[in-house]
């Protein structure tokens, strides 16, 4: 009986499985087929063509997307990394006048829906001039109040004689900083890495606000002006747009699922 | 010490300006767009209580509050299920465990617009994936994003898809936490695994789908990319969302006053309903 | 089960509803002095013609959105269109495809020389930042003559806003390049634009609501449906 009941589980596991699976699969396949045959329910296509590739890179200017989502992604990331730690280093280790409020703000900024502040932060980087400028996809995510809160944690538990004893040698914060607390927080390190370079690589509604010029626009922004505004012209293509976003998050993921699972997991519940 | 301090000071100084322009400025002027009216292009002017008396009487945007509760109704307890089934199943020594989990999560690390398209293409009343298999096993195809009474449901499902593996997570984390001694008194008594889910299982499971809950909920009220890209917020407007109401309204037709009053008072429907969801799961904790 | 992939966006009904309650309104467009004035019988009659199109199956349900045009692969036999479209037409050169233009069909009791038309009305700007405003004016002089406006009508099969065009000895021949242009022209001085309004588009999306409500589902009456509309862009209009 209990293999029976083994059986069964495998086989929902499997199906279950399957529905997660299967329509990336479907989608990877519909980008390798011709007008024709796309719809069908064939994983591998009768004849395989790259044409939905061409016309969708003729089309708009997904390489420069490309170029853009990684460079954002990137300066957001170690940007995130690196001040986030200097502050949370101050915020867990050094005694500060309005270190209290400082805490609490960055909690409560946590608190605040993305809708409230959504308009009067357009109308900022509009009065910046920033329209249209990698500054304004930048710049406002150059902190990360869960990054900050969850780099502060970790931070508070590294033994306060490491820190007393580099002071001894004369070392500056910032160098007891990056020299000694970060190769010990490389777990946490990674967790904020991968949640931050994720939310901002899928990142749409911020950059469909403050960015207007096609060379400028982020691959899931491009993406969906494409699809939405006919561009495509066929199903195909507007699923071969998509792939060139998915492909590198799932090659990834196929070999970090475990830091994956555990950033975006923790973050979001942290979040 | 003065050094400490001195340091301490500086390191926090960037954070703090970074807060004061980014965080506290447009919740404040969000509160102040308010009483104003304004295209961006003009001087803003002064409109009093015009944009709240607008709200209250504003038959879109409550229909739109209206879709959300639709949409959460679907969404909410399907979460959960799917979520719970799932994480029971992943609960045990499983051949390739870890390969089951990562296939259920592997749609949250995806971009929503993405899933947006990719589901717009198999929910297709003509070629889409999903009529094709119902045509091949003998039922009528549904036209899911143009039927109005389908369109949300449809949405709630490919949300619930996108998400439940997030969510896996938070029950098989609580899974843990069951004692193994509990497990094995009321093994002892003779319960079925249906009462020993009922009776043990579910009740230590309450704070992780409190959290499902709270967390689906808050997801919810912020639903944008999908019917965005999906439908436009039809058909007959059955999945126009709160947040694609403030985004025309800031876009389409220049009332960035209008649009930040949606903000304040979509933040402010999400605040309560949060509130009295702990309420409610506060009591049921208790019992 | 009915099979829709409409998607009602403001700018499509420029092609249904609102030449269609043009040609019966007199000239009356939707919002005139900060005041809603489409609440009347000619948008009554449009949405019902439109709402019995849809009902009998005579209009078609779908955009057709990817790149087939249903008028020219003979799947519907009318379309309400500008002067434009002539010289696509003219360059398909579709085998078999004979057509004509009439103007857009109006309400019962409607008076033939009061029938208005629906123009998409594009216009010249001169910034008044320019470093060149002579040279600017001299081609707006050019832009507007005799001579731009035969090449337009030749080369574009579009027509210049000009009074008494289809009259003007000037412009016979040109208007002669492309067959049935001259009927459109007839309508040049009986043209309406969208209202120069800052809600113009979102009492656009509210008839688009009508319209999906009462036209294409049936689902509500036509008044009731053009009443609400009406109710919700007073509410705008008068919260400016």
């Amino acid at each position: 009986m209990k293999t029976l009941r083994r059986i069964g589980l495998y086989a929902g596991l499997t199906l279950a499985a399957l529905t997660f699976i299967y329509p990336f699969l479907w989608m990877a396949s519909s980008t390798f087929k011709p007008p024709s045959e796309v719809g069908t329910l064939a994983l591998i296509p009768d004849q395989i063509t790259l044409d939905n590739y061409r016309t969708m890179w003729a089309r708009a200017p997904f390489g420069r997307a490309l170029v853009n989502s990684t460079l954002v992604a990137t300066t957001i990331t170690l940007a995130v990394l690196v001040l986030g730690s200097m502050t949370a280093y101050a915020m867990a280790r050094l005694q500060f006048r309005g270190r209290p409020a400082l805490n609490a703000a960055t909690l409560a900024v946590l608190l605040v829906p993305g809708q409230l502040t959504l308009i009067p932060l357009y109308t900022l980087i509009v009065q910046l001039g920033w329209i249209d400028m990698y500054a304004a996809l930048i710049v406002p995510y150059l902190f990360n109040a869960t990054a900050i809160l969850m780099l502060r944690q970790f931070f508070l538990q590294i033994p306060q004689s490491l820190i007393d004893a580099a002071r001894m040698d004369g070392m500056s914060e910032l160098r007891i900083l990056f020299t000694i607390f970060w190769p010990l927080s490389k777990p946490v390190l990674s967790i904020v890495a991968i949640f931050t370079f994720m939310g901002s690589w899928n990142e749409v509604l911020w950059p469909l606000l403050v960015v207007r010029d096609q060379q400028l626009m982020t691959l899931p922004q491009l993406l969906t002006v494409f699809a939405l505004g006919g561009g495509a012209g066929s199903v195909g293509v507007s699923l071969a747009s998509a792939m060139v976003l998915v492909v590198p998050v799932v090659i990834a993921y196929m070999f970090l699922q475990r830091n994956f699972i555990e950033s975006m997991a923790g973050a979001g519940i942290k979040g | 010490m003065r050094a400490e301090q001195r340091s301490g000071s500086l390191l926090a100084a960037p954070y703090t300006a970074f807060l004061l322009l980014f965080a506290a400025y447009p919740i404040v002027f969000a509160l102040v767009l308010v009483f104003l009216q304004w295209d961006l292009v003009t001087a803003p002017s002064f409109a009093g209580f015009d944009n709240v008396r607008l709200l209250a009487n504003d038959g879109r945007f409550w229909r739109a509050v209206g879709n959300t509760f639709v949409f959460l109704s679907i969404h909410v307890p399907l979460q959960i299920v799917t979520a719970l089934a799932l994480a029971l199943a992943l609960n045990r020594q499983l051949v390739l465990r870890s390969f089951w989990r990562a296939a259920f999560f592997l749609p949250v690390v995806i971009s929503g617009a993405v899933v947006a398209i990719l589901w717009s293409n198999l929910y297709a009343t003509d070629v889409g994936l999903i009529n094709k298999l119902l045509v091949r096993v003998g039922l009528a195809p549904v036209p899911w994003l143009t039927d109005p009474l389908t369109a949300m449901p449809a949405i709630a499902a490919m949300v619930t898809w996108k998400n439940v593996g997030f969510y896996v997570i938070i029950y098989l984390a609580g899974l843990q936490y069951i004692p193994r001694s509990c497990q094995e008194a009321i093994e002892i008594e003779g319960a079925s695994s249906w009462q020993r889910f009922r009776h043990l299982t579910l009740p230590m499971l309450l704070p992780q789908t409190i959290l499902v809950i709270t967390l689906s909920t808050i997801n919810g009220f912020q639903l944008f990319i999908e019917p965005y890209v999906m439908t436009g917020g039809g058909p007959l407007r059955r999945t126009y969302s709160v947040v694609l109401y403030l985004y025309t309204n800031a876009f389409s037709y220049q009332k960035m006053g209008y649009a930040a009053t949606i903000g304040v008072a979509l933040a402010l429907i999400i605040g309560a309903v949060v509130l009295i969801q702990r309420r409610v799961m506060g009591k049921a904790e208790a019992l | 089960m009915r099979r829709n992939t409409l998607k009602t966006t403001w700018h499509e009904r420029f092609y249904d509803f609102y030449p269609l309650y043009l040609a019966s309104s007199g000239g009356r467009t939707l919002v005139v002095d900060g005041k809603v004035v489409f609440e009347n019988d000619a948008a009554v009659a449009a949405l019902e013609v439109l709402r019995r199109g849809f009902a009998e199956g005579v209009l078609p349900r779908s955009n057709f959105a990817l790149g087939r045009d249903p008028f020219t692969d003979g799947t519907v036999a009318m379309k309400i269109i500008g002067p434009w479209f002539l010289k696509e037409l003219n360059e398909l050169r579709i085998r078999g495809l004979h057509y004509d233009v009439t103007p857009v069909p109006a309400a019962d009791g409607t008076d033939p020389d009061n029938r208005f038309a629906f123009a998409d009305l594009r216009s010249i700007a001169i910034f008044s930042t320019t470093r060149h405003p002579d040279a600017a004016a001299r081609f707006v002089a050019y832009l507007t003559s005799p001579a731009a406006d035969r090449l337009l009508i030749e080369e574009a099969s579009q027509l210049p806003y000009r009074r008494g065009l289809a009259s003007d000895p000037r412009f016979a021949a040109a208007l002669e390049r492309w067959p049935t242009l001259a009927t459109y022209a007839t309508y040049v001085e009986r043209a309406r634009d969208i209202d120069v309004d800052p809600d113009v588009v979102e009492i656009f999306d509210l008839l688009s609501e009508a319209y999906e409500e009462a036209a294409v589902y049936g689902k509500v009456p036509v008044r009731q449906a053009l009443a609400r509309a009406a109710a919700e862009a007073r509410n705008i209009v008068n919260a400016r």
